[in-house]
């Protein structure tokens, strides 16, 4: 269970943040959040798939880390198997949250639950007598500018499901005697792509969405880079 | 006019009959391009719509969905809830806590393979019900869950369903889009006069402030006045009062308690003296109404029984009494004019067929209209007989509630004499008595009611055969293994469905995606 709270200098005074925690946070999570930003990079990495979150409906660009629900293919003993991480799994236990639905001020909380944090004095402090540690700043930080380039994620998307470039695809990945069915992705349809009528696509060029758009399709091809490490 | 080409079509009357009827052709016909058929509609500003029916069929998502309208749009426009049914209370007789569901899904196709006989032969479980043994959403809809989720697609369901909406705001809805987006010509006039031709058919419409509406075809949306094709046309009307016995109705509109108030998940339809009480979960409130016969019941007594209904809340709030002439005009096509909604016939409200029955027609008239008016005459017969058709159905459907109950007061008893009674449901009730309900009971591609319902409205009735032979239907592992699938998919649809108002308030908020 998580536990998400706004950061208080009072309650969390004593709290430390262990650095080099690992993984353990996102073991269970096939799918992990990505910027737009992230594309080019995570496309050497997993598939970029577009699924919808189960509160709001509302698509979220995702890296596919594993084949089956709760499965972390590149997570393994504290380390990570890909080239590239997410910066989203940089970011635990930190999160940053809008203040109000289209405010642009964030508060900044924490996830109480997490094993990164310790009571007992290990690591980096958050607050020195009530002040943000530089540790703190920092990583408060990343997450406002994490959140930042999600809000510029979401505007992505929203554009791609306009010009309805985005489609529904059952990922059927088989090899040998191993056979996965992954429901619920969402995929950046070539054939759409290539059939946008020109001044459409031109749009695209202009707000700089190409490379992302090409980057995600491209991803695709990541899939076999996911059975070999379930091998 | 010398050309034989329909190029003009002129609906007059603005209701959601009407403006249903202009969206749906100028849909069709691509009404926006100029050259192709021009869609007009006359609309009286001063002569109200009727204002009611708040009930409609699971074929509305797929009229909205080709009328290019969004359903987050839709439903929070008309303030519109999902509907997975109507639970009927009361209606077996006159002991208390006796209701029973007419649902929109069941969970295996029953003309694949009918559970029904080995429910009646106990294979479910001696004491389920039918609704509950068949289907998973008369569990969802006591516990006022949605058919669907936030993540489900616009227009799609995990369950099937209907909606409930505000019939004021949802003819507004469907007027906007039809002017903005598909190209409908509206024009704000009252018809003063209908000018007819050398061969009997309409020649133009007079209004007061717009002169002459020429046209080639016209489409009669004026409600129980029936302006053109009863008044102007002179075609008759065929009374079924002596079938079904209400006649009136009163209205009251209920604000919710509190903003977040449960959502009924379907329409509550419960047994009266004289009639029946419809109460209906919108959004922002209840509409409720008692459709009443006043053969049976004084108007004041009616009144007073729908407020009893609604209980304290009711003091400070209006009522609203509306006369309704049950029954059909004796043609609904002729020569070049053709009546849908009330122009057209009108049975009570019981089963929410109305606003069906004019997507059906809109969508025939779509289909059959021809290009010259040298053909109308294969149109209209072919019309004609069709909607004949399913509105004996429909009168028969909602004539069978009644006959199939015991309950004791006069309304009720007249409604069970045999005079009262069609000999075609007649004759469907006495095979019924000896066999179940079958896929060849059903032989028409456009019977407005399908098998499952007469199986919802049978068994929940209590209406069993007198028999079923032990040596047929003896497939008993299959229907086991069935009705045990209907048990677990209920059991996961209760822990995944949201309530109803949780999911309204999300699309509110984020809206249903399109993919
Ligand atoms: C009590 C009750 C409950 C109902 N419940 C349901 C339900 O749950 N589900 C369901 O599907 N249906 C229900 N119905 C039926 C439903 O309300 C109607 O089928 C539907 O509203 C269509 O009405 P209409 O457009 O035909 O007529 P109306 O709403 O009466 O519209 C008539 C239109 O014609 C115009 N008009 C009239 N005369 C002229 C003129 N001279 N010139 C110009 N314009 C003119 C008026 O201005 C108005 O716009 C119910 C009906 C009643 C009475």
């Amino acid at each position: 269970m998580t536990t998400i709270v706004p950061l208080d200098s009072q309650k969390h005074q004593s709290l430390s943040l262990i650095s080099n925690a690992g993984y353990a946070h996102i073991q269970q999570s096939h799918l992990l959040p990505l910027t737009v930003h992230e594309f080019a990079m995570a496309a050497t990495n997993f598939p970029i798939v577009f699924v919808k979150d189960a509160q709001t409906g509302q698509f979220k660009a995702c890296a596919l880390v594993g084949l089956k629900p709760e499965q972390n293919l590149f997570s393994k003993n504290s380390q990570w198997l890909g080239s590239y991480i997410p910066e989203f799994a940089k970011l635990h236990p930190f999160v940053a949250v809008k203040t109000e639905a289209n405010s642009d001020k964030y508060v900044i909380c924490i996830d109480e639950s997490s094993e990164s944090l310790s009571q007992k004095g290990e690591g980096d402090k958050l607050f020195n007598d009530s002040v943000a540690s530089e540790v703190l700043t920092q990583r408060g930080n990343a997450a406002v500018a994490w959140a930042q380039k999600s809000d510029l994620t979401d505007a992505f998307i929203r554009h791609l499901l306009e010009v309805e470039i985005i489609q529904s695809q059952s990922l059927s990945i088989s090899k040998e005697d191993q056979s996965y069915n992954l429901t619920g992705c969402y995929v950046v349809n070539e054939a759409a792509l290539n059939n946008l009528d020109p001044q459409v696509f031109m749009s695209l060029k202009d707000k700089g969405y190409l490379a992302p758009i090409y980057a995600a399709l491209l991803s695709l091809n990541q899939v076999g880079n996911l059975l070999k490490l379930a091998d | 006019m010398s050309s034989d080409e329909i190029n003009t079509i002129v609906i007059v009357g603005g209701g959601t009959a009407g403006w249903l009827t202009a969206a749906n052709l100028a849909k069709s016909f691509n009404s926006k391009v100029p050259g192709n058929i021009k869609v007009k509609l006359i609309e009286s500003p001063d002569i109200p719509t009727i204002g009611v029916g708040e009930g409609t069929w699971p074929t509305m998502r797929a009229t909205l969905a080709r009328l290019g309208i969004k359903e987050s749009h839709f439903l929070a426009t008309c303030n519109a809830t999902f509907k997975q049914g109507t639970k009927f209370i009361g209606w077996q007789n006159d002991q208390h806590h006796n209701q029973y569901y007419h649902l929109f899904t069941s969970i295996f196709d029953p003309t694949q393979f009918n559970l029904a006989p080995y429910w009646l032969k106990g294979v479910a479980g001696q004491s389920v019900p039918y609704a509950s043994a068949v289907s998973a959403q008369s569990a969802l809809v006591e516990l006022g869950l949605a058919p669907k989720k936030i993540t489900t697609k616009e227009y799609e369901g995990i369950q099937n369903y209907a909606y409930h909406l505000d019939a004021g705001k949802f003819s507004e809805l469907l007027k906007e889009h039809s002017i903005h987006s598909l190209g409908v010509e509206f024009i704000s006039a009252n018809v003063t006069d209908v000018n007819l031709s050398s061969d009997g058919s309409i020649a133009n419409v007079q209004t007061d402030t717009h002169n002459k509406i020429e046209g080639d075809f016209f489409i009669d949306c004026t409600g129980f006045k029936s302006l053109l094709l009863g008044e102007a046309l002179g075609v008759g009307f065929t009374s079924i009062k002596d079938t079904l016995l209400t006649d009136h109705a009163v209205t009251i509109q209920v604000p919710y308690e509190h903003e977040d108030s449960p959502i009924n998940a379907c329409t509550h339809s419960t047994a009266q003296d004289a009639g029946w009480i419809w109460d209906i979960g919108l959004t922002n409130r209840r509409g409720v109404g008692y459709v009443y016969s006043s053969q049976h019941v004084s108007h004041e007594d009616a009144e007073a029984t729908l407020r009893q209904y609604i209980g304290d809340s009711a003091q400070r709030l209006t009522a609203r009494k509306i006369k309704i002439d049950l029954g059909y005009r004796n043609k609904f096509w002729h020569k070049n004019c053709v009546a849908v909604g009330l122009s057209a016939a009108f049975v009570e409200p019981l089963e929410a067929s109305a606003i069906f029955l004019i997507e059906a027609a809109s969508n025939m008239i779509a289909d059959q209209l021809p290009s010259s008016r040298q053909a109308l005459q294969f149109a209209e017969r072919k019309f004609n007989e069709s909607f004949m058709f399913r509105w004996s159905k429909t009168i028969d459907f909602i004539k069978m509630h009644y006959v199939l109950s015991d309950r004791k007061s006069p309304f009720w008893q007249d409604n069970k004499l045999s005079s009262t009674i069609p000999a075609s449901l007649k004759n469907a009730l006495a095979s019924w008595q000896e066999q179940s309900v079958s896929a060849y009971d059903f032989a028409h591609v456009y019977e407005p009611f399908p098998m499952e319902s007469y199986q919802y409205v049978l068994y929940g009735m209590g209406n069993k055969p007198k028999n079923i032979a032990a040596n047929r239907y003896t497939d008993i592992d299959k229907a086991k293994a069935q009705f045990a699938q209907v048990q677990k998919i209920t059991e996961h649809l209760i822990k995944d469905l949201p309530e109803q108002r949780a999911l309204l308030n999300k699309v509110a908020q984020y809206g249903f995606n399109t993919i």
